[in-house]
């Protein structure tokens, strides 16, 4: 790709409308900075395959009862009818810099634990297998792994949402999806134009294309050298008129309209993506860009690099959102098998006299070390002109898995950094559980096990999308940019699902609160009532719209 | 080591609550029976409606002669089409050499987005923007190496000298408006595989859209270059679309033109533009008749091998065949013997699959040739140990020339390496069972629900038992064995071929250490009664492939799927489809017709020419 280079004066003139005096970092921070006096912010969200594993290799106190967090001294009461939440500081696990938070975190969040939340008892109202949809918000498409999981459309992801939304992506930069795309149907990012959502493409692991993708291959101007435009900008423009000319003639199918409608949505962001602003503080020619991402788990090296690509598109604001597929550990582990129903699904096979979990664990806790910890450093390193806080304070950074424990309803793991410019409070280890409610044991028949550990310290908690609602919030989104009052219709007036969700009219949010149609099933049946009904009947769905209360 | 989870999801999984049918390979919806929501006992895998008989030779598929068109709706050009149609289209003008310099440049290869896991590549709809970029980055990087020295010229008088009309004195540098006319509507025709509309009877002037671009260009060259930047990234070029149509009588079903015939035909058996002598039929022949069709058909359809590979290669998975792992185990220490069992030994693989379904098909054989056939296509040192050959295959293999398997050792699909290679230390019987099962009689194969502890992992070393009695000794009890009767024999059935594929007659045994403890004889004797009803046992892989080479299941099977992917469809179509075309395979399949026909018969149902079009959801 070529540009043809504008002057950095001309560029001053065009944007501003002013003149030359305007102050030179002004001038080179992202747009909506200069405009609006603020941080910009940024998600980051990075998904680990293969399932929770146990909690207890997550959460602070492997070695302790699960239990003993939320002395009645770190309880707060949100009101407002919300049950009240237990919490305590993460640095009260953590006497000292070489005591491991947890397995999968090891020693090496430790440098940011006042700029992380670490959540549990975050559950999905049903059980589902692979489903690495469910963690942005998706449904996946591919209902038939498990007979019990929806037949419902599958809808645009929370990453796309905020991509799109022009408030906090003023120039339309691109969604930077790459690593592991999930798993087919099952991949983490969703994009819909109209009808269904299908699955946005990944630009998988390779170093240099992620790069290339995120520095317009190589040709972005580094520390503030002007604008750039394709040359072919304008051709693209009558590209547009050709599909809309042609979605608009006689003989074609609404389905090809459709496809024809997303193609140009596509184009139209391709387009965009044809001017750039260099900022004073990108430089990315000089990193490394080789390798493959897969290789992170196991080399440090490659791990780093990819940590340096992520946060120099931040400081070229080249992109805003990085929905990134963690690699795992691969092969054999300590005896433990790289495939998935090794690693996922048999918590408690003896590997080695050890249990599967912890190996697990130990598998995602090398690219924790390897990639997340740097890229937490550097983006705690590195200052964002915009509002001279660092990009890290300025961000979210998600650490998940791809579902909670052994593809059950509970507690998706929560590993979230960053203040997002101030709207998120941090360092803290917070329990949502509503223990009113009782505790639940494992799921897909891995139940509790004579001795520990076992699945016994799980209770039931909060709808897991409240986590996707908070972030949305976070970055600025406000609910009707993200609401969709028609996904939840199927539980609306209804008196047979839950004390809490008698007679619900609209419950906002993000989402299905219940991803799988029950529109046509006996509400009696065995599969509603092993599947469905505890799941359910277990969320106060009034609560649905609402953000995570946090500690302040 | 994704791409394995849906092989391995069942590895050793009981079964309650599943229950056994035959099932898309692409997963659709499938909601709770609330008549049946948790059924102990699976019913016959191979004919639910009566456990005791086997499925009958029927075809699966009706025909309704009052069946609607398919309704052919817009989806992109697969990674492959899209590599092809730009290949052809510029080696008209350049050749073939400057051609592979040309896409090589543009990074074609690179840019590409790949093609997702799961399905096959043809119905893969799904356009990003990561799509549109890479089509518009190349595009921009082929226009603009055509606008140079001496591509430019080259292009523009070949293009132009195709019809050249009113344009006379061509001079590249400076077109005349007739000069343009011509080069458009001529490059247009081969890349979009049809005439330029003109005018605005469809309310879409094409032509005039693309004289736009001269008319804003500097100069020619300029002009040219944005001409071949928006035919490239055209929904006429990126997409399957099929509106030139003329109607019929019946409300929504509409012909397609004689080129858009064409170019369905092209795309379906040669995954490309259609040629020039396809063009030039197509204009001088009405392919809605039958006549017509006909010819066309043998113009397009003249080499289906690389569509019979292609297809292949998708539908086995051959491009997810298990990484090699456990180079250190003792047990590969063993087996391997100082093989290099590394990416170059999987291709190896691979790729003999491959030339063994070409060779069938070019040489007039059948489907069932392809699980019978003895022939060797090894030439790698590897994989020649691995099959005992002390000889490469020939490079041109004939039925004259070829090295052929010892009777009774090895023949066919089912006992080539890359159907057998587990990539550790020890094979597996159960992920053969379900490629067999799964893929290529797809018979459904329930998930695992309910597990005891440990059920997943696989069993431990012993230094008494066999691979094969370790697995039967962990599926054997309830609730495992439920469903692993109907799994298991089709990978006790392969026991004589160790984890890399090589006849094993005696395997290593190895104790709880690990530590080796002498030879076991294998066992690969199997009655198929549970697994598909058949009353037959057998004593190996090879007369495991001659049973399974002529059962209904294998027909209906490979007809679902070469008519998917054929017809570039999202979701499989059930197994008793109604649908004319595939009525039409089966039916050729069971008549013994060679692999070509085969791919052939469904176009020749005459609703191939047509489209149902509706235009409100």
């Amino acid at each position: 790709m070529k540009f043809d280079r504008l002057s950095r004066r001309m560029f001053l003139r065009g944007a501003a409308g002013a003149s030359l005096s305007i102050p030179l970092l002004e001038s080179l921070v992202p747009r909506e900075a200069r405009a609006q006096g603020v941080g910009v912010r940024r998600f980051i969200s990075i998904i680990s395959p293969y399932d929770m594993g146990h909690h207890a290799s997550w959460l602070p106190n492997t070695n302790s009862p699960l239990t003993n967090i939320g002395q009645p001294s770190r309880t707060f009461a949100p009101g407002n009818g919300h049950h009240d939440i237990r919490w305590q500081p993460l640095t009260d696990f953590v006497p000292n810099s070489s005591t491991p938070l947890s397995i999968v975190a090891g020693t090496a969040f430790n440098p940011y634990l006042s700029s992380m939340n670490l959540m549990r008892s975050l559950n999905h109202t049903v059980r589902y297998g692979h489903g690495g949809a469910f963690v942005l918000g998706g449904i996946p498409g591919d209902a038939g792994i498990l007979a019990e999981r929806g037949i419902l459309p599958t809808i645009e992801t929370a990453d796309v949402v905020l991509n799109k939304n022009r408030a906090f992506n003023p120039a339309g930069l691109p969604l930077i999806f790459c690593g592991n795309s999930g798993f087919g149907p099952d991949a983490y990012s969703y994009s819909a134009n109209g009808g269904a959502a299908a699955n946005n493409t990944c630009l998988g692991d390779d170093l240099l294309a992620i790069y290339n993708r995120l520095f317009s291959n190589g040709t972005l101007p580094e520390n503030g050298a002007g604008t750039i435009r394709h040359p072919r900008y304008d051709i693209l423009t009558r590209v547009q008129e050709d599909y809309t000319r042609v979605r608009n003639s006689r003989r074609i199918s609404a389905v090809d309209r459709q496809t024809l409608d997303n193609a140009l949505d596509q184009f139209r962001d391709t387009q965009m993506s044809l001017t750039r602003v260099a900022t004073s503080s990108c430089s990315h020619r000089s990193l490394s860009r080789q390798g493959t991402f897969w290789q992170a788990a196991s080399m440090p090296t490659i791990g780093a690099a990819m940590a340096d690509l992520i946060v120099a598109s931040i400081m070229c604001d080249s992109a805003r959102v990085f929905t990134i597929g963690a690699p795992q550990l691969q092969g054999t582990h300590n005896g433990q098998i790289d495939q998935h129903e090794e690693v996922s699904h048999v918590p408690f096979s003896q590997v080695g006299g050890r249990n599967s979990w912890e190996l697990s664990a130990e598998r995602k806790n090398a690219i924790v070390r390897n990639f997340v910890a740097p890229l937490l450093n550097r983006l705690s390193a590195a200052t964002d002109p915009s509002n001279g806080r660092s990009y890290l304070y300025n961000s979210l950074v998600y650490f998940t898995a791809e579902s909670g424990i052994a593809h059950g309803y509970g507690s998706h793991p929560v590993m979230l950094f960053g203040n997002a410019g101030g709207s998120v409070s941090s360092g803290n280890y917070i329990d949502y559980a509503n223990r009113a409610r009782g505790a639940f044991a494992g799921a897909d028949g891995f139940t509790d096990t004579v001795g520990a550990p076992d699945f016994s310290s799980n209770w039931w908690g909060v709808h897991y999308n409240r986590l996707l609602v908070t972030i949305l919030q976070a970055m600025g989104l406000s609910p009707a940019d993200y609401e969709n009052h028609s996904l939840n219709q199927q539980l609306y007036g209804r008196t047979d699902l839950g004390a809490g969700n008698q007679n619900l009219q609209n419950i906002g949010g993000f989402g299905f609160a219940l991803p799988q149609d029950i529109s046509g099933q006996m509400t009696n049946s065995w599969g509603f009532n092993t599947y469905i009904r505890p799941g359910l009947e277990n969320q106060d769905l009034r609560m649905f719209s609402r953000p995570l209360p946090l500690p302040t | 080591m994704r791409s394995l989870r849906l092989l391995t999801v069942v590895l050793l999984a009981g079964c309650e609550g599943q229950i056994f049918t035959s099932e898309p390979l692409v997963p659709g919806p499938r909601p709770i029976d609330p008549s049946n929501p948790n059924p102990t006992t699976p019913t016959n895998p191979t004919n639910p409606t009566d456990p005791t008989q086997p499925t009958p030779d029927v075809n699966p598929f009706a025909c309704d002669t009052a069946e609607a068109p398919d309704t052919l709706d817009a989806r992109r050009l697969a990674r492959l089409e899209y590599q092809n149609a730009l290949r052809d289209l510029f080696s008209r003008a350049l050749g073939n050499t400057d051609t592979t310099a040309l896409l090589t440049t543009a990074n074609v290869e690179t840019r590409l987005p790949p093609d997702p896991p799961g399905g096959y590549s043809t119905g893969d709809t799904n356009f990003g923007v990561l799509h549109a970029t890479a089509t518009f980055e190349i595009a921009d990087a082929i226009a603009t190496s055509i606008g140079t020295a001496p591509n430019y010229t080259r292009f523009v008088t070949t293009f132009v000298n195709y019809a050249p009309g009113t344009c006379t004195n061509l001079t590249p540098a400076t077109l005349s408006d007739a000069c343009e006319d011509a080069l458009i509507r001529n490059f247009l025709l081969r890349a979009w595989g049809r005439p330029v509309e003109e005018g605005t009877a469809n309310l879409n002037d094409e032509l005039a859209s693309f004289r736009q671009e001269f008319t804003l260009a500097a100069s020619s060259r300029e002009g040219v270059e944005a001409m071949v930047v928006k035919a490239l990234i055209a929904p006429q070029f990126l997409f399957h679309l099929q509106i030139q149509l003329t109607p019929t009588a019946t409300p929504e079903r509409f012909n397609l033109t004689s080129h858009a015939i064409a170019r369905r035909l092209s795309f379906n058996f040669a995954r490309t533009l259609p040629s020039e002598a396809l063009l030039a039929y197509a204009a001088t022949n009405d392919l809605t008749t039958d006549q017509g069709f006909t010819g066309a058909l043998q113009l397009a359809s003249g080499d289906l091998g690389g569509t019979v590979t292609q297809f292949s290669r998708e539908w086995l998975r051959l491009d997810a065949l298990p990484q090699f792992t456990d180079a250190t185990h003792p047990k590969s220490i063993r087996i391997r013997q100082g093989i290099t069992a590394n990416d170059a030994l999987r291709n190896d693989m691979r790729d003999e699959v491959l030339e063994l379904w070409r060779w069938v098909n070019d040489n007039g054989g059948t489907l069932q040739d392809v699980l019978t056939n003895d022939m060797s296509f090894a030439r790698s040192p590897d994989l020649m140990r691995i099959y005992g050959q002390t000889m490469p295959a020939p490079q041109n293999v004939t039925a004259a020339n070829a090295i052929r398997f010892a009777s009774g050792q090895r023949s066919g699909l089912l006992t080539r390496a890359a159907m057998l290679t587990s990539g550790g230390h020890t094979e597996n019987p159960i992920h053969r069972a379900i490629h067999i099962r799964q893929n290529l009689l797809c018979l459904s194969t329930p998930q695992p629900m309910n597990l005891p502890p440990n059920s997943l992992a696989p069993p431990l070393p012993n230094a008494a038992l066999t691979t094969r009695q370790r697995y039967h000794e962990k599926t054997s009890g309830q609730p495992c064995a439920g469903c692993h009767q109907f799994i298991n024999p089709f990978g006790f059935a392969l026991s004589n071929y160790n984890a890399l594929g090589a006849l094993q007659p005696t395997e290593p045994a190895f104790d709880a250490n690990w530590m080796y403890a002498g030879e076991l004889t294998t066992d690969s004797r199997v009655d198929l009664m549970p697994a598909l009803q058949v009353a037959r046992t057998v004593s190996n892989g090879v007369e495991l492939s001659e049973v399974i080479s002529t059962n209904p299941n294998l027909k209906a099977c490979a007809t679902r799927n070469l008519f998917t992917y054929l017809n570039g469809l999202q979701v499989m179509p059930g197994a008793a489809a109604s649908s004319c075309g595939m009525n039409r395979m089966y039916e050729a399949l069971t008549a013994g017709a060679p692999l070509r026909d085969v791919v052939r018969s469904a176009s020749t149902d005459p609703r191939y020419r047509q489209r149902t079009l509706r235009s409100s959801p």
